[in-house]
């Protein structure tokens, strides 16, 4: 479907979209090595930053034309937000971030290579299954505990967030295993599986990624089996399960009055929202300017969770819409992609990974803004976090792949249609 | 695939929905909510600004300085101290320990957060920067006069606004404070509640002003009630446990709806709300604001409250003539009386008048907006007749200026506490119904007495006042 | 640098940034939509010239003759063949399940899965798990029997 001697299909070209993109993160980075006297590092990110979402686009685009260029670039320039507010909230933490954003890139690379050629699935099946939980529950074991949640291995040098991946392996193995089987007694050994990870993070008291986890393994097989009434059934569960939680613990308790009323207690309870909504608030339409906000000093977190509320703050009201409208963008053509899919592997792998990350990106995002209660995930792409990159950078891969193998089965029958076309006037 | 596709498309519209919820959410709720969240006392940008911007002044109308700042920086009140404690509520104080008064709550402007491009580029070049000047609506004479005639033993509130434009005259809230001494706050605080603005934030039962209410009701609902005659003997059977009343005891005889009105008859209107049941009276109620969200650009007024449900008939009818569960805000109460001397239609309560920036550029920030329709054009016509007749003849009379057509309606509310009866809390509300001088005003003394002798007396005076000297 | 001149520089360039992010998003918007509609238009290509269909199944025979000898079906990329109104495949025949069986096109022929214990012969094999079908091979679903011929392959160029 490229440039066709036959055909009058030109794809719409993205020259303007990388230009601005380019534009954007280097004056970004050129601004903030101003902030306070001068600071070259600033303007090696403001070169590094922009080189790598070319570089991707450039290269990548060539050994996979059908590669998904919106979908990355989308998620590329996400990125690049984030390590410019990175920079701009604690500049270590940027760095360690562009680490992240590299081997992420690479991560993705394989990732893609691996869904669009990789045809032997099933053998990676158990050994998948098999790591994730021993993950789990080595965290559950040997874990390290923040915000009430232990769901951290501290690995000295990089602190590992098992959930993260597991997310991921859990898509690979739903669409595996539905995309053959269909009954009940067929899917036991990945409905285990999936139980198994529920459970354990659970246990782990990591509410986000179990809601996450729960919601993904619903959709998936509700795209698979169209079974209403099995993933009605397990949606009330759910909902019967968070009010028997709710009545149970007093901290879901705590949290749901802090959503209802954040400023009932401003000074504790509340603290985080107040100042994530007095934050956005004071950005206002068009911002306060890139390093003129304070929500480095008052939101806590700001770096993970809360990002959006700085983003918000500095680059304004217009430009966190805009974010929001750029995710929605990738989601859409992630969906499309399962719809273009012409086995029900791929197009399930496409469902389960917009479904995960739209609804970790709902999640967050509603809870800064007090609109549902605040769970703690991160952001995709913008959030700082290694695991976080690293599996939000696999499930792009696993789209990219997908989106190689759609293309390039377009590719092929259409010039077949077209030929066919030429042969019978 | 094709089943698969479909549910894959289900999912994407789901995703949708749910993108499209945030962001209009997120819209909205900044849009609405933005500047409260911003001008909360935990914004610690604002204290943060405070170090290294001058906080620009606060006028009032006719250009009275009410706070200014010295080079340093520190802010300084009127040296007049009748005056300074008189307009203390409408102001704050620095340390936002009065989160709604106009140095908290307008603190975007007088910090400057609102300057555009060319300001900040001229601010370059100072020491110090130095944020906006607001000029209030308020009329700083009129506020100091009404200070100086509202009884010294009571405490209360007092609200005038301009219904047509709905500038605020005079918010007054007894007992004042002393803004220049904010060390002994706390100790005021836990007495009788000084820093509260009771003219915007006190919620008082509103006794026989919410007649207004229930006749707007009766109009509404039931044709030719203005021909209707009632019965009064000073008490009422509603069932074996409830008991209507009138203040005096003694029968009002056979009156009309008019003359119930003028003279305040409870048997009359409690007759009146019984027969119009509890969801009609909330209807009207929830029409001018009761129960509502004031979402107002100037300034934080709190709604009155309809009570959600009424249990029994004689709840009903004790609420039809303004006791029961419900609260009244002065000036909520202000902008009710205002909204029947405008057509019926009631106007945003305006507080900023001009915000002028350190370069010198001034914005005009009086926008008059209709805010809800409370009354028919027809029925706002017949209110004010009845209202007008209350000042004429009935139990208002003290409340008249002479020379000048006043309408009005007085409560007499009775309090019942834990620690037995007090006095009644007295209310007036009402206009004058003059194109030259539409102000509408709302009084409460809490345990003054009786309305109309107590509150309407003063609103007499602070009426011929405000015509006298507002331009 | 002057903490003031950068905030003015800040406040100047803030415009500058919603400009290039409202560019973006809007640029964004336009090629995305574009491009969706070339996929439509090759999508409605490849309908139209039947390239898409990877094989048939002709109808041999049917054990209630309900349904007439001959009849084709064709096989796109993966295809669910079964009783119920949302497989790709729908027939009318009470030997089969809802969900009867799943095909796909494969390398080396069509692979067809039975879904649960339905009852699927292959070239005069009951399939268990999976069986690869050629051109010419034997499929009986049930009680219906099909011939199954492989289309000309992308391939074949």
């Amino acid at each position: 479907m490229t440039q066709n001697k036959q055909g009058a299909l030109k794809k719409p070209d993205i020259d303007w979209i990388l230009l601005a993109m380019t534009l954007f993160e280097a004056t970004a980075f050129i601004l903030l090595a101003l902030y306070d006297g001068f600071d070259p590092v600033s303007l090696i990110l403001a070169v590094s930053v922009p080189l790598i979402l070319v570089a991707q686009v450039l290269l990548l685009g060539r050994a996979f034309p059908h590669m998904d260029k919106y979908i990355l670039i989308v998620a590329n320039f996400l990125c690049g937000v984030g390590l410019i507010m990175l920079y701009r909230l604690a500049p270590d933490k940027a760095l360690k971030q562009l680490l992240f954003y590299g081997v992420g890139v690479m991560a993705m690379v394989c990732m893609t290579f691996l869904v669009a050629r990789f045809r032997h699935w099933r053998v990676l099946r158990l050994p998948v299954m098999g790591v994730s939980v021993l993950l789990l529950a080595l965290t559950l074991v040997i874990g390290k505990e923040t915000y009430g949640a232990k769901n951290w291995i501290d690995l000295k040098f990089f602190s590992l967030q098992p959930s993260e991946f597991v997310k991921v392996a859990l898509i690979l193995c739903l669409a595996m295993d539905l995309s053959e089987k269909r009954t009940i007694g067929q899917l036991l050994p990945v409905g285990l599986f999936a139980v198994a990870c529920v459970g354990l993070i659970v246990l782990q008291k990591d509410l986000g990624a179990v809601l996450i986890c729960f919601i993904v393994c619903i959709v998936v097989y509700f795209t698979a089996t169209s079974n209403w009434l099995l993933c009605l059934s397990g949606l009330l569960a759910a909902a019967g399960g968070s009010v028997v939680m709710y009545k149970l613990f007093p901290h879901v308790q705590t949290r749901v009055a802090i959503w209802q009323d954040p400023w009932a207690t401003p000074q504790d309870g509340g603290y985080q929202i107040v100042q994530s909504l007095i934050a956005i608030a004071s950005g206002g339409m068009s911002g306060l300017g890139l390093g003129l906000g304070s929500a480095s000093k008052s939101v806590p977190v700001v770096e993970s969770d809360f990002i959006f509320s700085a983003v918000c703050e500095e680059f304004g009201i217009i430009v966190g819409l805009t974010v929001i409208a750029l995710y929605v963008l990738l989601f859409i053509r992630g969906m499309l992609l399962a719809m273009r899919a012409r086995s029900s592997f791929h197009a399930l792998l496409a469902v389960g990974t917009v479904t995960s990350l739209a609804l970790q990106t709902f999640m967050i995002l509603g809870g800064v803004i007090k609109m549902v209660p605040l769970t703690g995930v991160t952001l995709p792409f913008i959030s700082y976090g290694g695991s976080s990159m690293l599996s939000c950078m696999l499930m792009l891969g696993m789209l990219q792949g997908v989106s190689i193998v759609v293309g390039e089965q377009d590719e092929s029958q259409w010039r077949m249609a077209r030929r066919r076309e030429a042969w019978q006037p | 695939m094709r089943e698969i596709k479909k549910n894959a498309r289900a999912v994407l519209c789901a995703v949708l929905v749910m993108f499209i919820a945030l962001g209009g959410y997120f819209f909205y709720a900044v849009y609405n909510y933005g500047s409260r969240w911003f001008t909360t006392p935990y914004n610690t940008r604002l204290r943060a600004a405070k170090k290294t911007v001058i906080a620009g002044d606060i006028l009032d109308r006719n250009g009275a300085v009410l706070v200014t700042s010295d080079a340093d920086g520190e802010r300084v009140y009127p040296t007049d101290r009748d005056t300074r404690k008189a307009v203390s509520h409408v102001i704050g104080d620095a340390n936002a320990q009065v989160p709604t008064g106009a140095e908290t709550f307008l603190a975007a402007d007088l910090l400057g957060f609102n300057a555009n491009i060319f300001d900040r580029a001229a601010q370059i070049f100072q020491q110090k920067r130095k944020g906006s000047d607001v000029t209030l609506t308020i009329d700083a004479a009129l506020q100091t006069y009404i200070a100086e005639v509202f009884p010294d033993e009571n405490d209360g509130a007092v609200a005038v606004i301009n219904y047509e434009t709905g500038e605020v005259l005079a918010l007054y809230s007894s007992p004042e404070y002393d803004a220049k001494h904010p060390e002994n706050f706390e100790d005021l605080e836990q007495d009788n509640g000084v820093l509260l603005n009771r003219a915007t934030q006190g919620r008082y039962a509103p006794g026989s002003i919410f007649k207004i209410v229930t006749l707007a009701c009766a109009l509404e609902n039931i044709p030719g009630v203005t021909e209707r005659t009632f019965t009064c003997e000073g008490t009422y059977q509603i069932d074996e446990e409830n008991r209507l009343t009138d203040t005096d005891g003694e029968g009002h005889g056979t009156i009309t709806l008019k003359e119930a009105f003028t003279k305040s008859c409870n048997i009359a209107f409690g007759q009146l709300a019984m027969e119009l049941g509890e969801d009609k009276l909330r209807a009207t109620a929830e029409k001018m604001g009761f129960n509502g969200n004031f979402l107002f650009d100037d300034l934080i007024v709190y709604e009155s409250l309809f009570p959600r449900e009424i249990p029994d008939a004689g709840e009903l009818a004790w609420t039809g003539v303004g006791q029961g569960r419900l609260t009244a805000v002065p000036l909520h109460m202000a902008m009710i009386a205002g909204a029947v001397g405008n057509g019926g239609w009631m106007v945003e309560p305006q507080l900023v008048m001009t915000v002028s920036d350190s370069a010198g550029g001034v914005k005009n920030s009086l926008n008059t907006k209709n805010y809800l329709q409370c009354f028919s054009p027809q029925n706002a016509a017949i209110l004010e007749e009845y209202m007008l007749a209350t000042v004429a003849e009935g139990t208002g009379a003290r409340a008249a200026v002479e020379g000048h057509s006043i309408a009005g309606k007085t409560g007499t509310a009775q309090v019942n506490s834990s620690g037995g009866r007090y006095s009644p809390h007295a209310w007036y509300v009402g206009y004058c119904a003059e194109e030259e001088h539409p102000y509408a005003i709302a009084v409460v003394v809490e345990n003054g007495g009786s309305g109309g002798s107590v509150a309407g007396r003063l609103a007499g005076k602070i009426m011929k006042k405000a015509i006298d000297i507002v331009e | 640098m002057n903490a003031t001149a950068y905030e003015l520089l800040s406040a100047i360039a803030k415009y500058w940034f919603i400009a290039l992010a409202l560019f973006i998003l809007a640029r964004m918007v336009l090629s995305v939509t574009r491009e969706i509609r070339i996929e439509r238009q090759v999508q409605a290509e490849i309908g139209q010239a039947g390239t898409g269909i990877n094989a048939t199944l002709v109808l041999l025979s049917d054990e209630d003759r309900k349904i007439k000898r001959g009849k084709r079906y064709a096989v796109q990329g993966e295809t669910t063949v079964g009783r119920a109104g949302r497989c790709d495949v729908t027939l009318r025949a009470h030997s089969l399940e809802r969900v009867h069986c799943i095909l796909n096109m494969e390398r080396d022929g069509m692979s067809v899965v039975p879904v649960g214990r339905a009852f699927v012969v292959v070239d005069g094999q009951v399939v268990q798990r999976r069986a690869t079908a050629q051109e010419g091979s034997e499929i009986q679903m049930g009680g219906l029997v099909f011939r199954l011929c492989l289309e000309e392959t992308n391939d074949a160029e």
